[in-house]
């Protein structure tokens, strides 16, 4: 039956804070770094020659289609098995820590939706913007980062608000790899004190509040990104 | 004028031009050319290539074969094959002293009118951003749009936009200009604006090369008018000759269908 008498624990609340810091840094990086890798592959994507737009390709293709928690246990369980990993990089950096095993499994797995995301926003700049960009005599690098980019950053910004919502909340399954985050950390307190619902139900309205702050820094991130609808100054 | 009683080094020479998109050859063999002040106009019906042939003067489009001189430097057609980074920087050099007007503006919607104007210079010239801001400012006021320096594109009519983008290519300096069809996407009201405005830039003495379907303004400016049909030259020469008396039944037809 429910109690509550969990709420009253110290251990409790403090695996309530240590975890929501967890879940935000594991948000935080992987989408930031899902970002980046994933801009990288959209880049290749729609720039790129045929090789490597055959990579890029086949990665959304992988990634977007494995589910999250497969990709977890192939990572945090298979890897490690691999003998020639030892002593590498990527062993001392990734695979010695749970936590650092979630961010670069949920970093790989964002950058394939990311990436498919972007690649779709930069589709969507219309060509004669970009003619425009050649025409005053643009290299290329400089029309991507000047008005390809931006433009598709904006055409994607709402989606980015969801995706990161998404993140935010399949971030909870990185608990299976024993990760102490917002449902990982306070869950195991439950089991300690016989009451796994109240966690749930404590850490499930915390989830909601995170994504209703997301949805609002992303809609002031939106009206702040766009035109205003009367000029601001006049500057003559 | 035309013809010029004294040969004059051409500023602008487009030779022997060939376009192909497939096994579809859109130009055949053009040559133009433009004097310092010379303002060449392009007519011919929609199809003809004249879009090809202007967006080939500054390889927006890759010709098949030919060559762009500018300045008495050549540049020449490299087809089928990608451009080296040397041969890039030529083109970004190219571009530099080529200005260009779309028909569908263009402008850049993430930037007021101000910024479009001053992007050039600071991001391809590296005018510093004050620098560019004070000649951005003398650009819009040669357009007629001073008042409207902080609005957004999506914020001003189509001739504004037009006027606009001309300042953004009159912002690079540039030794020449192009235009393709700049007032074809414009409601007929908003014709006359941007019409005004190239006409100034005629009377300072630009050398332009346009596109353009409005026949009386090509009578008025036009130092040569030529005649496009099927990728070739059909008919070209000065404009009371080429569109008061044309020779070819192509020509003839063709401003048949304009004059209302
Ligand atoms: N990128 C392209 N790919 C294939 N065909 C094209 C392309 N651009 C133009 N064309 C074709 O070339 C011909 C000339 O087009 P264009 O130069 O735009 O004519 P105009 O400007 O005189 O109307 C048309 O038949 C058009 O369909
Ligand atoms: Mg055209």
């Amino acid at each position: 039956m429910l109690n509550f008498a969990i709420l009253e624990t110290g251990a409790f609340w403090w695996a309530v804070l240590n975890g929501l810091a967890v879940t935000l840094a594991l948000t935080t990086l992987s989408t930031g770094l899902g970002f980046l890798l994933g801009g990288i592959i959209a880049s290749v994507h729609i720039y790129g020659g045929g090789g490597a737009r055959l990579a890029a390709k086949t990665y959304i293709f992988i990634f977007r289609g494995v589910p999250l928690l497969i990709l977890l246990f192939l990572v945090y369980y298979g890897l490690p098995r691999v003998t020639w990993l030892r002593g590498s990089l990527f062993w001392d950096l990734v695979l010695t820590s749970p936590f650092r095993t979630a961010v670069f499994v949920l970093t790989i797995n964002n950058a394939a939706y990311l990436g498919e995301m972007i690649r779709g926003g930069l589709k969507m700049v219309p060509p004669g913007l970009l003619e425009a960009a050649a025409a005053v005599g643009m290299t290329k690098t400089r029309a991507y980062f000047r008005v390809h980019a931006p433009l598709a950053l904006r055409s994607i910004l709402g989606n980015l608000g969801s995706e990161t919502i998404a993140v935010v909340k399949a971030s909870a399954i990185t608990s299976v790899i024993t990760v102490r985050d917002l449902m990982g950390g306070p869950t195991v307190v439950g089991k300690i004190y016989l009451d796994p619902l109240t966690p749930l139900l404590v850490v499930g309205v915390i989830y909601v509040v995170i994504v209703q702050i997301i949805d609002l820094g992303t809609k002031l991130l939106r009206s702040h990104l766009a035109q205003p609808d009367v000029p601001q100054s006049q500057h003559l | 004028m035309y013809p010029s009683s004294l040969p004059r080094a051409p500023l602008l020479e487009v030779r022997n031009l060939r376009k192909s998109f497939g096994s579809l050859e859109v130009l055949k063999g053009v040559n133009i050319a433009a004097a310092k002040g010379d303002i060449v106009t392009l007519i011919g019906s929609s199809g003809s290539g004249k879009s090809t042939l202007i967006r080939c003067i500054n390889f927006l489009e890759e010709p098949t074969q030919g060559e762009i001189v500018l300045d008495g430097v050549v540049y020449s057609a490299i087809p089928l094959r990608r451009r080296s980074r040397r041969q890039n920087a030529d083109l970004v050099y190219l571009r530099r002293k080529v200005g260009m007007v779309f028909q569908s503006f263009n402008l850049w919607p993430h930037r007021s009118a101000i910024e479009n104007v001053m992007e050039g210079p600071v991001q391809v010239l590296g005018v510093s951003k004050k620098e560019a801001r004070e000649n951005a400012l003398g650009y819009l006021e040669k357009v007629g749009l001073s008042d409207r320096i902080d609005y957004y594109p999506s914020q001003l009519s189509g001739g504004q936009q037009q006027r606009v983008a001309i300042a953004r290519a009159l912002a690079m300096e540039p030794a020449i200009l192009l235009f393709d069809e700049p007032t074809s996407a414009l409601d007929p009201e908003l014709v006359g604006e941007v019409l005004r405005v190239m006409q100034n830039l005629a009377s300072e003495g630009r050398t332009m090369i346009i596109v353009t379907h409005e026949m009386q303004f090509a009578l008025e400016v036009s130092s040569e008018v030529v005649f496009l049909s099927k990728g070739n030259i059909e008919e070209r020469g000065s404009p009371s000759d080429v569109l008061k008396s044309p020779k070819s039944e192509a020509l003839a037809s063709f401003l048949q269908r304009y004059r209302s």
